[in-house]
């Protein structure tokens, strides 16, 4: 187990630049996640992580120690790729015994330890299959025996669930998770996935460009996204576009281009300017959706356009006057009655519901 | 609705019919739809082997009066003589030794070739290793013949500059001989390995690295192990095409290099005897089928995981 740091990590590939000046400390044990839509340099800083491309600057530290110049086979990281990369060619066994093989461990103590790698995934019984004849679950149970046996420093994953459908990708979820903490094992986790990242992981970096431009649990990445790409990205959001009209109490006022005035609560970010243009995000399931005029510190009208039914819930599309798009959710079994398109109805939600947002 | 066969009617002409399932053509169809493949094998494979087999079995001369007669004594002389039987053994000889070499050369460009990303210069590869089956077999010998030969670039230069008295033997030898054929037969080689190792995912590499293994290492216990199936296909070709080579091996070995392909056609055109001459065709014939049947063992005993 390892404390990982990367200090000022950049990778230039020709001109591009896929991870730039990347900083960031992964505590002993935590599950880290990062997470980012595809090419924000997320797989490209696990890669240097694992010791399989080296940064053009910066370096990279296990507990202290600097390995940037370390060979991939002296790291002592596990990977669990994509598609679990297990080799074809060798059974179960064979595969999850390969890396203590390759440390000179003795037979009968590799005989073991596999073992028990097989019984920690629940794969006891499996030994003498090939890859082929596994589900893509026992796969995925396999990759992760192959790297936990030989008890690495950090545990990094790339994407491991996105092969898998629905179903198992929200069970092997909490597969994973236990085997974690079972195991306590430091884990980075690459993702793109922001539902399979809240669900999982301690703390989360959201990236975007080769850049981390917010890190925290999951809770605060939800609750306090810390610019529109965020808040958009973590879930989904409406956003209303405004200028500061004053601020008092913690409480910020804001004014649509229309005239709504909007409440929102300063809730420990910068200081805005009088003037200032800002966005107030509201999240969908945050906003209540009436014919009457609500008794809550921000309304507006709005007209609906449509509906749409998800099972557990019902989406509202509306428009504002401006043509400002919002979505609604209300569960299903709330549901206001069947409203015609074309209605105007109000929609109002709380202050500290209301989130605003600089960038 | 009822069912037409119910009411004794046929199928209601308006409907159109249901496709045929492949499985239930008639006979003739069937025959009919094979018939195309048959005709070509019949004329191209099964009729000139059995006209070359049942020749090699024949004795005699109808023109000049002597009966025909069936005879194993083609084979019996073949095998009775010491001649003949250092000619195969020296066919097999060269077929193994070029294969080798091909393999041991162009395994690493094969890699090479495969693992190459950028397009331009995987481009310039390619045309690399094909550019040789773009000129002529005869005119890629005489280029090696200039290089090769006793006063060619190689000796000439050696014994200007007093590194030798006299010329090393480069050719009319098995050295010069299987040079050529390397040249020659390579890039089936290359190709085919080539072929297989791009079909490897390249993470199976670096998963074997993560583990602790390596570069040598992932490359011997991954990589390596993955590329039989191309190994052993680019071996039966170059295997196959060298020891059925004839231009080569009289070009090169200037006559002093005897080959089953030259002795055949030696029997055949040269004493109009083509009865040996069909049955040491036939073993040459032999030599190369058993190479196939082992082909397919060997790739049936190691192919337990490395077939898909």
């Amino acid at each position: 187990m390892a404390r990982v740091e990367l200090r000022e990590v950049t990778k230039r590939f020709d001109q591009m630049v896929a991870v730039d000046a990347v900083s960031q400390v992964i505590q002993d044990g935590e599950f880290f996640s990062l997470l980012g839509p595809s090419g924000c340099g997320k797989t490209t800083t696990l890669r240097m992580v694992a010791g399989f491309i080296e940064p053009t600057a910066g370096s990279i530290l296990f507990d202290g120690r600097d390995v940037t110049n370390v060979p991939a086979h002296r790291r002592e990281t596990g990977m669990v790729f994509q598609h679990y990369a297990l080799f074809p060619h060798r059974t179960v066994l064979e595969n999850v015994a390969f890396g203590l093989r390759m440390r000179k461990v003795p037979q009968d103590e590799i005989r073991r330890r596999v073992r028990d790698a097989l019984a920690l995934v629940e794969l006891s019984g499996m030994e003498q299959r090939y890859p082929r004849q596994l589900s893509g679950g026992q796969q995925q149970r396999v990759a992760l025996a192959r790297v936990l046996v030989i008890e690495p420093k950090v545990l990094l994953l790339d994407e491991p669930l996105g092969a898998l459908d629905k179903k198992l990708r929200e069970q092997m979820q909490f597969e994973l998770r236990r085997l974690q903490q079972k195991v306590g094992i430091t884990t980075i986790y690459v993702t793109h996935d922001q539902e399979e990242a809240l669900t999982l992981c301690d703390r989360i970096a959201v990236m975007k460009d080769g850049r981390i431009i917010q890190v925290g649990t999951p809770a605060e990445i939800y609750r306090q996204p810390a610019s529109r790409f965020v808040a958009d990205f973590i879930g989904s959001s409406n956003f209303l576009a405004g200028r500061v009209v004053g601020a008092s109490g913690g409480e910020v006022e804001v004014e649509t281009p229309t005239g709504w005035r909007l409440a929102a609560s300063e809730a420990g970010r910068q200081r805005v300017q009088a003037g200032a243009p800002v966005f107030v995000a509201v999240r969908p399931e945050r906003i209540r959706l009436s014919t009457e005029q609500p008794d809550l510190a921000n309304r507006v009208h709005a007209r609906l356009q449509g509906m749409k039914f998800i099972g557990d819930a019902i989406l509202y599309q509306l428009t504002l006057e401006a043509g400002e798009q919002l979505t609604v959710k209300v569960p299903a079994d709330r549901a206001a009655p069947q409203l015609e398109p074309g209605t105007t109805v109000w929609l109002g939600w709380r202050c500290e519901d209301s989130l605003l947002l600089t960038e | 609705m009822a069912r037409p066969a119910l009411t004794g009617r046929p199928a209601t002409e308006s409907r159109p019919a249901p496709p045929v399932p492949a499985g239930r053509r008639s006979r003739g169809t069937r025959l009919l739809l094979l018939l195309p493949g048959l005709v070509l094998f019949l004329a191209f494979f099964v009729a000139p082997l059995s006209v070359m087999i049942a020749i090699s079995l024949m004795r005699g001369n109808p023109i000049a009066g002597d009966p025909i007669v069936f005879t194993l004594e083609h084979y019996r002389r073949i095998f009775g003589d010491s001649f003949y039987m250092r000619v195969l053994w020296n066919t097999i000889k060269l077929g193994l030794v070029a294969t080798a070499a091909s393999l041991v050369l162009g395994y690493p460009l094969a890699y090479q070739l495969a693992r190459t990303r950028e397009p331009g210069a995987r481009r310039i590869m390619l045309v690399a290793v094909l550019s040789p089956m773009l000129v002529g077999i005869v005119v890629r010998i005489y280029g090696w013949m200039s290089i090769l030969a006793d006063t060619g670039l190689i000796n000439a230069t050696l014994m200007k500059l007093g590194v030798l008295s006299r010329p090393l033997p480069l050719m009319y030898n098995e050295f010069g001989i299987v040079v050529a054929l390397v040249h020659v037969f390579i890039p089936f080689m290359i190709l085919t390995i080539s072929g297989v190792i791009s079909g490897i995912d390249e993470s199976l590499e670096e998963a074997a690295e993560n583990l602790g293994a390596t570069r040598w290492q992932a490359f011997r216990e991954v990589t390596l192990p993955l590329s039989l199936p191309g190994i052993l296909a680019g071996c039966l070709l170059v295997f196959s095409l060298t020891v059925s080579s004839y231009v080569v091996p009289i070009l090169m070995g200037g006559f002093q290099y005897m080959t089953l392909p030259i002795l055949v056609y030696q029997e055949i055109a040269g004493i109009f005897n083509f009865a040996f001459g069909a049955a040491l065709a036939v073993l040459l014939l032999a030599v190369g089928l058993s190479v196939i049947v082992l082909y397919y063992r060997i790739l049936s005993l190691v192919g337990q995981g490395v077939l898909q």
